[in-house]
């Protein structure tokens, strides 16, 4: 019997932490589709994602995590609508030491919550550089006072279980599974 | 948790807690204490006073000060104006941080949250108060740990700490996540795909 595929997607600016995220949270070899920068964006790194990072975390045998991180570059949006089908949610991160990177993030942000309408959480990377926007900066910047912005350092394996584990949250809340009851 | 356990704080704050309920139907909420007497009426989240912003301040001071709520029933019409959740949400961490709160009502209030079954923390926006919220990097330090141990026993959270100043303002944290609905009982364990996701995840 094959196995049932709960599929989750990490998109954002570019160098705010996606492929990074993906192998935090994979226990298999994560696959890259890494390619040598050529424009702005070679200012921030050497390579970056044109395709997909994909990673899986295997729950059981009947039950997989497939993480697909999208391309940040706008270019390569075709991507995002490819990877978006049958996914149940969605983690945003961006870089919050760059300004366009935030702005950036607004544009993402929007275009699958237009195309998708999936649970999704931010997560604000860098917050041990000095000058960095906050989350409330990023959250105002994104001005959807409904959506959780949380800081998050993708370095730090615990900050990306939690990003994570706050998506499942978010979806189980929707599907209304969690016990709403009051104590007293 | 029986009715007859509950603190009389936890009492006077539940009306509170269930009409800030996005849910709620609402209430008019009478009190009076050595103070003086109010009323807070809230209806789905948001406060709907004839007051002004400092009147719905002192009264929640008073409900955090004092225990004495004395009834609850659904909120008149005519009101004049209106406060949003957000404003709502703000005016319970003002309240409840401006309150004075004795030594000996702290270490009542500890015993009573260290008796308490393992509760999980909900996420909600908190960062718009960051600001005049000092418990706002505990609070999501207490999701996290709850999302990571898929439980948080506060008899251990509230024991350690190093001094009385710091049993205080895990206290107050404590009302204001009860309040604002942040805290929940843990939920019973079911076979749900997620479920089984988020256990993986905390074992990666």
């Amino acid at each position: 019997m094959a196995a049932e595929i709960v599929k989750i997607l990490i998109a954002g600016p570019v160098n705010a932490g996606k492929s990074t995220l993906i192998r935090h949270l994979s226990d298999t070899e994560v696959v890259s589709t890494d390619k040598a920068a050529l424009d702005d964006v070679s200012r921030l790194k050497a390579q970056t994602t044109v395709a997909m990072d994909h990673g899986i975390l295997h729950v059981a045998d009947d039950l997989e995590l497939h993480l697909y991180g999208t391309p940040g570059q706008r270019r390569f949006s075709f991507m995002w609508d490819v990877l978006s089908v049958g996914a149940a949610g969605l983690i945003c991160l961006v870089d919050a030491t760059s300004e366009e990177s935030i702005a950036e993030l607004g544009y993402i942000y929007d275009y699958f919550r237009k195309k998708t309408k999936l649970p999704a959480i931010v997560g604000v990377t860098r917050q041990d550089v000095a000058g960095a926007a906050t989350p409330a900066e990023v959250a105002e910047r994104l001005n959807r006072p409904d959506v959780p912005v949380m800081a998050c350092d993708p370095r730090r394996k615990e900050d990306s279980k939690v990003l994570a584990l706050s998506l499942f949250e978010l979806i189980l809340k929707g599907q209304e599974e969690l016990e709403e009851s009051d104590f007293f | 948790m029986s009715e007859k356990s509950i603190h009389p704080d936890i009492e006077a704050l539940r009306a509170l807690r269930r009409a800030l309920d996005e849910e709620g139907e609402g209430a008019l909420l009478r009190f009076s204490t050595a103070d003086g007497a109010g009323e807070l009426n809230v209806r789905r989240g948001r406060f709907l006073t004839r007051g002004g912003d400092a009147d719905v301040v002192v009264a929640l001071g008073m409900l955090a000060a004092e225990p004495a709520v004395a009834s609850a029933r659904p909120p008149a019409e005519g009101d004049e104006w209106k406060l949003t959740r957000e404003d709502a949400r703000a005016l319970v961490i003002r309240a409840m941080y401006g309150a004075t709160l004795s030594d000996e009502r702290v270490l009542s209030l500890s015993r009573f949250f260290s008796a308490m079954p393992p509760i999980r923390v909900r996420l909600a926006p908190m960062y718009p108060y960051a600001d005049f919220f000092p418990g706002f990097t505990p609070y999501m330090r207490l999701h996290a740990d709850s999302l990571l141990q898929g439980e948080v026993r506060l008899a251990s959270w509230l024991g350690d700490v190093a001094s009385a100043g710091a049993a205080g303002e895990k206290t107050r944290l404590l009302l204001v996540m009860y309040v604002l609905g942040l805290i929940q009982p843990r939920p019973k364990p079911r076979p749900s795909i997620f479920g089984r996701l988020m256990n993986a995840i905390r074992g990666v």
